[in-house]
């Protein structure tokens, strides 16, 4: 398994620098050295997870791996290539998710109605019903988008406006909705409607767990959307509209119109997907389903080319841009495993911030460059980027390098801080592009030295921290006969709080044999901290707490938590 | 020029290192009855890779997935740790971990795929947000065709569905916990009353069955006014509350549900300061809750054990999979027989104090505690709500 993982990584590497080189040298737009960036990046992220995963899943599990970033990829693409081609003319939609969720239950109320009984008792609905739900569902799809068109064109909403209202009442009706339905239909209010249809949920491949029917679906909405917006003159108009509306209605293109389609192409796919949810879910619950899913989908359109200033954007971009996610997301799943979820969005909102700001091109980056950190605001922001440095390591730091370092999470944030101080510091002086890049050139190497060396003594540097604090409380650290250490605080100042610092730092010693606390401040609370601080360490055989003010519960408790050790009294 | 520029990168690299990495910390001298302490402090034996958060390279998981975020599962936590410690897992190749959901049903089925594609895990217990989820419990059989050990805790699925999609569930008897509650409302309040039932998720079996227990529980003097869903939304508790007694004007019991509604109807019962008017009665006991119940804001508490939820559940599954047939023969004895499947972790009942119109001989099957007698078990094992 060794030899394919390094195998597997030589090819990520390779292709990323084939990627970047190909970019150097392809004499395509903005939008395809955009593209090849994004590829590139997206290889970056495999071949970072694939090292940093302690079980290299995308090797070892390389097919379940493809199958759920595919599955995970192509329902975000489907309400992302939507959110594209709004923004590509110029508007925006923040009602995506709340149109699933509708679009869901409405599917699912028409099953209900239809076929009450076969709900109720999960059975299968019949074929018939089934086409008749989804066609209905996607007409009503349509009549949203048109809804937002009129609410936008005609009523003179700003597309915000007109979509928030529709991200908060659509989800509300449809919890109306399906309330009332299920209580006249079903003998009883309910606040979601299950689906067990087998050959429903065989749409999505939920039954039989294969990818390829969502995949050729998107693909197919792609293709024909590459198709509409490259290859015709209405999507001339639409980038035309989105480029400048007015210009575009003085041409003579009908921009209402072009509106009109945009919505309902939005909202149709929002639909196509809220039924898909319902196929893979089997539920429709308005309440909680594609919460924030809204902002995924245009955080993909953006991260793939899409400007929100409209005009600009591609189908296959938007692609890229929602596999890009998924990737990001996967990985950090993989790399930090249990609670990844907790940290998903930092990384996420991180990634999605510099994918944009990276795969700019040369001449915006030189000339946002110039001001990135000037005036006052610029050095609040310097104070700013720090700390957000600092914290980020603080958080994932340990997670992410978890049994490749030793220094724990807070030597990790001001190590962090600090390179990242400097190199702000570096970016803000006004000097020559040359002079900054050999002073960048120092700042790795001495950032890599530093982080290396205070590494390599972070656990003598504890050592010796923790004879300081003992001998600080009126204790000591010594050595016995067998070469074992004794942490010998009896009799001494030791409250809880120092016992529970002193610990930190009396773990790096590799043979702690006893610690003595005979009449001491120390408390159940210390007792516990000690079992906690340590778990890992087996040469511990003996705690002294004769005298002390701990309880019998408390040493029940630490007996129980280190098996073996022998407290006293 | 080029050269000689990476040539003298190198050698900073190189001399940076050893500049840093020659830095001695300064180590005290101490006598002692040996060896000097310096011999100790300088000595080349580093733990390996000591890292804050533990190496685990080579283990295989244990996971634990709730239904949402609540302390009710910090017990669990240390319910999981405490037998993580005692069984020594790490020692057999085993760790055990929490891992909490976002509180909708596509979160959890997201999770449950994401362990799938996962080569270390070993066993899963999970507390099914949605009782009659077709695609959860499909996920979950699937997990089990690929060897994974599969247990619900806390929240079964839907047993004459998806009996198979695990091999047993750890919790309480929610319907008999929820009969319990009704019964406290009704020595409570012998002639009845309205009522109003606050919960996260009405689709979660728990819910289900409390609900349905506490009506059976009650009796028939009490009428169900409505049973109002928060989503684990902590905010929308409260206004659920608010809304409930405004909506309601004879309403005159309140009963949470789920361990974060007894906070919310406590706050909002003190904000209209109208705590004469309601009989309170919960299910768990929260930080919070227990504080209340101490001060006489919640009249009785039916208590589940969520520690031992987290320590039989890693004991189940680390069983099943290590193949520990006695083990397993001694948590379900009559496993293969209709509900031998279920290991009840037990209730309590807990009331203010001595002095509260619930006896313990108006129970039965439960343990009956006062306040004061609760926090000293809770004292016991390190918890602070259960």
């Amino acid at each position: 398994m060794g030899s394919s993982v390094v195998a597997t990584l030589v090819v990520m590497i390779m292709a990323s620098v084939g990627v970047i080189g190909l970019r150097r040298f392809a004499a395509t737009s903005d939008a395809g050295r955009h593209q090849l960036g994004l590829i590139a990046a997206i290889f970056f992220v495999l071949f970072c997870t694939t090292l940093l995963d302690e079980h290299h899943n995308y090797v070892t599990k390389w097919d379940v791996s493809i199958v759920d970033l595919l599955r995970q990829t192509t329902m975000l693409s489907l309400i992302a290539l939507g959110a594209a081609v709004v923004i590509i003319a110029g508007g925006i939609d923040l009602s995506a998710g709340s149109v699933i969720a509708f679009s869901a239950s409405i599917c699912a109320t028409f099953m209900v109605l239809l076929a009450p009984e076969a709900v109720n008792q999960s059975l299968p609905v019949g074929t018939w019903v089934i086409i008749a739900s989804i066609v209905g569902t996607l007409i009503i799809g349509v009549l949203i988008g048109s809804l937002h068109a009129w609410l936008i064109t005609e009523v003179g909403l700003p597309p915000f406006v007109a979509t928030l209202g529709t991200l908060v009442g659509l989800r509300s009706l449809s919890r109306a909705i399906v309330e009332n339905v299920t209580q006249s239909m079903l003998g009883g209010a309910r606040t979601q409607i299950n689906i067990a249809d087998k050959s429903f949920r065989e749409l999505s491949g939920a039954m039989s767990g294969t990818v390829w029917n969502l995949t050729i679906l998107v693909a197919i909405f792609a293709v024909i959307l590459w198709l509409l917006l490259s290859k015709t003159v209405t999507g001339r108009h639409l980038y035309a509209l989105g480029g400048n509306e007015q210009a575009a209605r003085l041409s003579g293109i009908q921009t209402n119109r072009m509106k009109w389609l945009a919505y309902c192409i939005s909202s149709f796919l929002s639909s196509v997907a809220g039924v898909l949810y319902v196929s893979q879910l089997s539920v429709a619950d308005p309440q909680t389903l594609a919460r924030g899913y809204e902002l995924n989908a245009i955080a993909a359109s953006v991260v793939g080319g899409c400007s929100l200033q409209g005009g600009l954007g591609t189908i296959q971009g938007t692609l890229l841009g929602a596999l890009f996610l998924r990737v990001v997301i996967d990985g950090v799943a993989k790399i930090i495993k249990t609670g990844a979820d907790v940290y998903e969005g930092l990384i996420v909102g991180v990634l999605v911030v510099f994918a944009v700001t990276f795969t700019k091109t040369s001449e915006a980056m030189s000339s946002t460059r110039r001001k990135l950190f000037s005036g006052p605001l610029g050095w609040v922001t310097i104070v700013n980027l720090t700390l957000l440095a600092g914290v980020m390591m603080a958080l994932l730091g340990a997670k992410l390098l978890r049994g490749r370092v030793q220094m724990d999470a807070a030597w990790l944030a001001l190590i962090a801080a600090a390179s990242t101080l400097f190199l702000l510091l570096i970016l803000r002086c006004e000097t020559s592009p040359q002079r900054k890049r050999s002073w960048g050139i120092t700042w790795a190497i001495a950032t890599v030295a530093a982080a290396i060396g205070l590494d390599m003594n972070y656990s003598q540097f504890q050592r010796g921290s923790a004879v300081a604090i003992a001998r600080n409380v009126g204790g000591s650290v010594t050595q016995n006969d067998d070469g074992g250490i004794v942490v010998d605080l009896a009799g001494s100042r030791c409250t809880d709080t120092d016992l529970k610092r002193l610990l930190q730092r009396v773990k790096y010693f590799s043979n702690l044999t006893e610690i003595r606390l005979n009449n001491t401040e120390i408390t159940d609370s210390g007792l516990d901290a000690i079992g906690k601080a340590i778990q890992d360490a087996k040469s511990l055989k003996r705690v002294d707490t004769t005298g002390s003010k701990v309880s019998e519960i408390g040493v029940v408790k630490l007996q129980r938590t280190l098996s073996g050790l022998k407290v006293l009294p | 020029m080029i050269l000689l520029r990476r040539l003298s990168y190198f050698c900073w690299i190189v001399s940076s290192i050893f500049l840093v990495g020659g830095c001695e910390p300064n180590v005290p001298k101490t006598k002692t009855t040996s060896t000097s302490m310096e011999a100790a402090a300088h000595s080349g034996k580093t733990p390996q890779a000591h890292s804050s958060t533990g190496g685990t390279a080579g283990l295989k998981r244990l996971i634990i997935l709730t239904n949402g975020d609540s302390p009710f599962w910090d017990a669990c936590r240390e319910g999981l740790l405490a037998a993580k410690s005692e069984l020594k897992l790490n020692e057999v190749g085993l760790d055990a971990v929490l891992d909490v959901n976002d509180g909708t049903a596509q979160g959890q089925l997201a999770k449950l795929q994401q362990y799938g594609t996962q080569s270390d895990i070993a066993g899963v217990g999970v507390s099914a947000i949605d009782a009659k989820n077709v695609a959860i419990a499909d996920e979950l059989r699937s997990m089990q065709k690929k060897g994974i050990k599969i247990l619900t805790i806390d929240s079964d699925v839907d047993r004459s569905q998806f009996g198979d999609a695990r091999h047993a569930f750890i919790g309480t008897d929610n319907l008999a916990g929820g009969k319990v509650l009704g019964q406290c409302a009704k020595e409570l309040k012998p002639q009845g009353g309205e009522y109003v039932t606050f919960v996260g998720l009405k689709g979660a079996q728990n819910a289900i069955e409390r609900i349905g227990g506490f009506g059976q529980g009650a009796g028939e003097k009490f009428i169900d006014k409505d049973t109002m869903t928060d989503e684990n939304d902590k905010t929308k508790a409260r206004d659920n509350v608010r809304n409930a007694i405004r909506n309601h004007p004879n309403l005159s019991v309140l009963v949470g549900i789920w361990s974060y509604n007894a906070p919310a109807i406590v706050d909002v019962v003190k904000e209209a300061n109208r705590r004469k008017d309601f009989t309170i009665v919960v299910f768990d006991a929260e930080p919070t809750a227990i504080t209340a119940l101490g001060e006489g804001s919640i009249d009785a508490m039916v208590v589940q054990n969520p520690f031992a939820m987290g320590y039989e559940g890693i004991r189940m599954l680390d069983a099943l999979v290590r193949d520990q047939k006695d083990v397993l023969e001694k948590m379900l004895p009559n496993y293969g027989k209709p509900d031998g499947d279920l290991f009840d972790t037990g209730l309590k009942v807990v009331v203010p104090s001595a002095d509260s119109p619930l006896k313990p001989s108006d129970f039965t099957g439960v343990e009956f505690l006062t306040l004061d007698q609760f926090q000293l078990w809770l004292k016991k094992y390190g918890l602070t709500g259960s």
